[in-house]
């Protein structure tokens, strides 16, 4: 097969599935593994460039349900292309993906036994977390506009699965643009800043603000982009990272992460 | 008032009350000219000589009174075919964007062709001719943004002839004139009122050139008549005095004995 | 400036000759700036090949990816670059257009609205054509009635309600992208840039259809705007029906627009750019600049179209930001020296 990939998480999932010699060409953000490195670039995920995905040939083109490829989607449907669409918005979602993924690939087993992993590490956070109080959380993915995870993504659903009370669920958004108001009002007890992880200069933003209670209790956490914000194969890892953010004395660690 | 030819009457106004939104100018305004004679309307400034001439082209629709053109009432004739009877020309000449001065003739053949047919050789000679007429044969190539106002003006009375119109109504014709094509425009006119019949309505400021070239003159003050008739009937200094509020001093003059008409006193200087 | 001077009389106009020569010249021009649309791309292909081998990967993309992307850029150019014309005789100043005076923003508007409300709206692929289209008519006839000053259409004036609606029109699109999904700012970025992305047959088809008819309209009144530089009055002396002429330039105008706008978005400049250059080269007499500027505006958007596909590639610039980046310059050059001439006496 020859197969192009419309998204980092697709990406992630074919050579998860152990497909990513078959894989000829990715979007323009795919850096996961490091093999993908080396593959023809068809455009982001938002735009991809029909020109490139043609010229590599492909027998099967795989992407997420957005309305923003629609064009492209709909020429290469037109011209005759296979073309299957996955959706990344919830957990069920994340595993419906790779199930569907590997079934159209001929790796069915591949990827039963992919989900059956991630719903072990999930079942195991669960465990761990059985006993423990929720505690009210907010995670951001930038700064200017500050951009919360908020209801409807599976960021939200892995939050409230590590008993964290997403304080931008209120917002009715996906990605909710947060006002410093509204953070104030809402007393987060930890934050969770994907824009920190890069930007560690960010944590004097929050000491602006001390009557949050997770700036005060010095709560404030940055987290790496990958594999966090990449809704593939590694979700489970992704669980488990944030459940150590959130509620850190369930897993033998103080406060701010230190063992103890 | 009446004709003093038998010729047809070839365009009658009658009792006209007419202005803009809010402001009245006409106030029962009436004017007559017949096939092949030229009338002059004069008149202080505001005294409604345009808003008449308009009134006669079609484009400001009285409030009260009627307009005929050739018996037949104003409203009943297409506007295209009033275009090809009657031509305008007016004070402003603008035109936006550069065309020449054989574009702009050209476009007074406008109203005698279809929407897709290009001008034809017999187009183009009349337009030639009517180039001719006023003296710019050198500048048909140029740019009419580019001439100056009298040159201009020049085009437009040609684009108004190229029009091929029984009756031709012009607003202040001689004004950016010089004095040499002020004449010549005014021969060029009674030529056309003798050699095809054409009715000719001229709105001046100048009324010796109105003396000297007009068969009739309408005197307009305050938006109605005061007199009209020949040269001499209607520029009398007493009627001058009335409506410019000013002595006048009304002669002949001795090379042409035509009339002629002057400031008779200096307006006392204020100390 | 004896600029012109020594014309023979017979030059000084437009006969058939010099039509044909012209638009024969802008004909060849066209293909030329086609024939590179096809060439060239983000990948490199082989005519010989994409002809003959229907199965391969050229083949697919010279008739899948370029082709219905170069005959939309043509029949989008060609329309933006006559509704130019015709909204520039219309109010007499070669700086109007659509996207300057707001009404590709008006129509880009109705689109976006009706993308976001898809689902309650209903309709099928017409619908947002149809949006579009209601949105552009409504835009230009509230930009002319707010421009209208005692009767008379004043240069500045006309520029600064564009300007105005544009930025309303901007702000509306950008209330719209602030509440909808995030993923809506895409297609939202799409309509404010401009691009001509993977269009359909069905969509060029479309196009075609509503901008011939609409081109047709205007070219049956080509006469008409020539009389028509010379003033409301004057037209209608030389036998002119303004306000139907009027009213009949504002729909066929925004029924082009409304069409190009629905499937590419606001694409400015070209409709200020196209008919000036051609108007200074070939004159201003409709009847030849109508049909000059259909056919420029089309080699224009074409090459235009090329140069923001391939010169990032494979990442793509908008090409509405490349008309842009022409426009600027150039429309500050014309109000230079339009500044300096001014239009009336």
């Amino acid at each position: 097969m020859r197969i192009v990939s419309l998204a980092p998480s697709v990406t992630e999932t074919l050579f998860a599935l152990g497909a990513g010699h078959e894989v000829v060409g990715v979007s323009q953000y795919c850096d996961y593994p490091p093999q993908v490195r080396d593959l023809a670039r068809v455009g982001s995920f938002l735009t991809p460039n029909l020109e490139a995905i043609l010229a590599l040939r492909p027998t099967l083109i795989v992407g997420l349900e957005l309305s923003s490829n629609v064009r492209q989607i709909r020429a290469l449907n037109s011209m005759g292309y296979p073309v299957l669409l996955v959706s990344d918005d919830s957990l069920q979602q994340i595993e419906n993906s790779i199930e569907t993924i590997g079934a159209r690939i001929g790796r069915q087993q591949d990827a039963d036994q992919l989900v059956f992993q991630i719903k072990t590490k999930i079942a195991a956070v669960q465990g761990r977390l059985a006993n423990v109080k929720p505690v009210r959380a907010l995670m951001l993915v930038g700064h200017q506009p500050i951009v919360a995870v908020g209801a409807g993504t599976y960021l939200d659903e892995l939050m409230r699965i590590a008993r964290a009370d997403n304080i931008a669920e209120a917002a009715g958004e996906q990605w909710p643009h947060l006002s410093m108001e509204f953070i104030i009002a809402m007393r987060p007890q930890v934050i969770l800043d994907g824009a920190m992880g890069t930007d560690p200069a960010l944590s004097d933003f929050w000491q602006k603000y001390p009557t949050i209670p997770a700036v005060r209790d010095h709560r404030v956490i940055g987290y790496p982009q990958d594999p966090m914000l990449h809704a593939g194969p590694r979700v489970g890892q992704s669980l488990q990272m944030i459940a150590r953010m959130i509620h850190p004395e369930a897993f033998g660690r103080d406060a701010v992460g230190a063992a103890k | 008032m009446t004709t003093r030819s038998h010729h047809a009457v070839a365009m009658r106004a009658t009792a006209i009350h007419a202005g803009y939104p809010g402001v009245p100018v006409l106030h029962g305004a009436s004017i007559e000219v017949a096939a092949g004679e030229m009338v002059a309307i004069v008149g202080p400034n505001g005294a409604g000589k345009s808003t008449l001439l308009r009134v006669l082209g079609g484009s400001i629709e009285p409030d009260a009174g009627s307009v005929d053109l050739f018996g037949r009432p104003l409203s009943s004739v297409d506007r295209r075919e009033f275009a090809r009877t009657v031509a305008s020309v007016r004070q402003e000449n603008a035109v936006a964007f550069r065309f020449t001065v054989m574009e702009i003739v050209l476009m007074g053949r406008a109203p005698h062709l279809g929407a897709f047919r290009f001008e034809s050789p017999h187009d183009v000679e009349i337009a030639s001719a009517a180039l001719e007429r006023f003296d710019l044969r050198d500048l048909a190539g140029r740019h009419v943004q580019e001439l100056s106002g009298g040159e201009r003006k020049r085009v437009f009375l040609a684009r108004a002839l190229a029009q091929e119109p029984k009756i031709a109504l012009l607003d202040e014709p001689t004004a950016f004139l010089d004095l040499k094509h002020v004449a010549e425009i005014f021969a060029r006119f009674r030529e056309l009122c003798a050699e095809r019949g054409m009715a000719v309505v001229a709105t001046l400021h100048d009324l010796n050139a109105a003396a000297l070239y007009a068969d009739r003159v309408l005197l307009l003050a305050d938006g109605a008549a005061v007199a009209c008739g020949t040269p001499a009937e209607v520029l009398t200094a007493e009627n001058l005095r009335r409506v410019y509020e000013t002595d006048v001093y009304v002669g002949r003059n001795p090379s042409t004995g035509a009339l002629i008409v002057l400031p008779a006193a200096i307006p006392n200087v204020r100390d | 400036m004896n600029a012109s001077a020594g014309k023979p009389v017979e030059a000084a106009h437009l006969t058939r000759t010099r039509l044909f020569s012209v638009l024969g010249t802008l004909t060849i021009l066209l293909i030329v700036c086609a024939i590179a649309g096809l060439l060239f791309g983000t990948a490199h292909i082989s005519l010989v090949r994409a002809w003959s081998e229907t199965a391969s990967a050229d083949h697919a993309i010279l008739f899948g990816a370029r082709l219905p992307r170069v005959l939309m850029g043509v029949i989008v150019g060609a329309a933006l670059a006559a509704v130019g014309t015709a909204l520039q005789a219309l109010v007499r100043n070669p700086l109007a257009e659509g996207g300057i005076l707001g009404i590709s923003g008006g129509g880009a508007l109705g689109a976006i609205l009706a993308l976001v409300f898809a689902a309650k709206i209903g309709g099928g692929e017409a619908t947002v054509p149809a949006c579009a289209f209601v949105a552009a008519l409504t835009s230009t006839v509230a930009v002319y009635r707010l421009a209208m000053v005692d009767g008379q259409l004043e240069p500045f004036t006309l520029l600064l309600v564009g300007v105005i609606f544009n930025a309303f029109w901007g702000a509306a699109i950008m209330l719209v992208n602030s509440v909808v999904n995030f993923y809506y700012t895409h297609s939202i970025l799409f309509w404010l840039m401009g691009s001509l992305e993977a269009p359909t047959y069905g969509e060029v088809a479309m196009v075609a259809i509503l901008g011939l008819a609409g081109f047709l309209v205007l070219m049956y009144h080509a006469r008409d705007m020539n009389l028509l530089s010379l003033g409301d009055e004057s037209a209608a002396e030389l036998g002119v029906d303004v306000d139907r002429l009027r009213r009949i330039i504002f729909i066929a105008t925004s029924i082009m627009i409304g069409a190009a706008v629905s499937v590419s978005g606001i694409i400015s400049f070209v409709g200020l750019i196209v008919p000036h250059t051609l108007r200074l080269a070939f004159g201003p007499d409709h009847r030849l600049l109508l049909p000059a500027s259909l056919i420029g505006g089309g080699a224009f958007m074409v090459a235009a179209d090329l140069l923001a596909r391939v010169a990032i590639a494979p990442s793509e610039i908008p090409v509405g930001a490349i008309t842009a980046l022409c426009g600027g310059p150039f429309f500050i050059y014309m109000l230079r020296r339009e500044g300096r001439k001014p239009l009336s006496l």
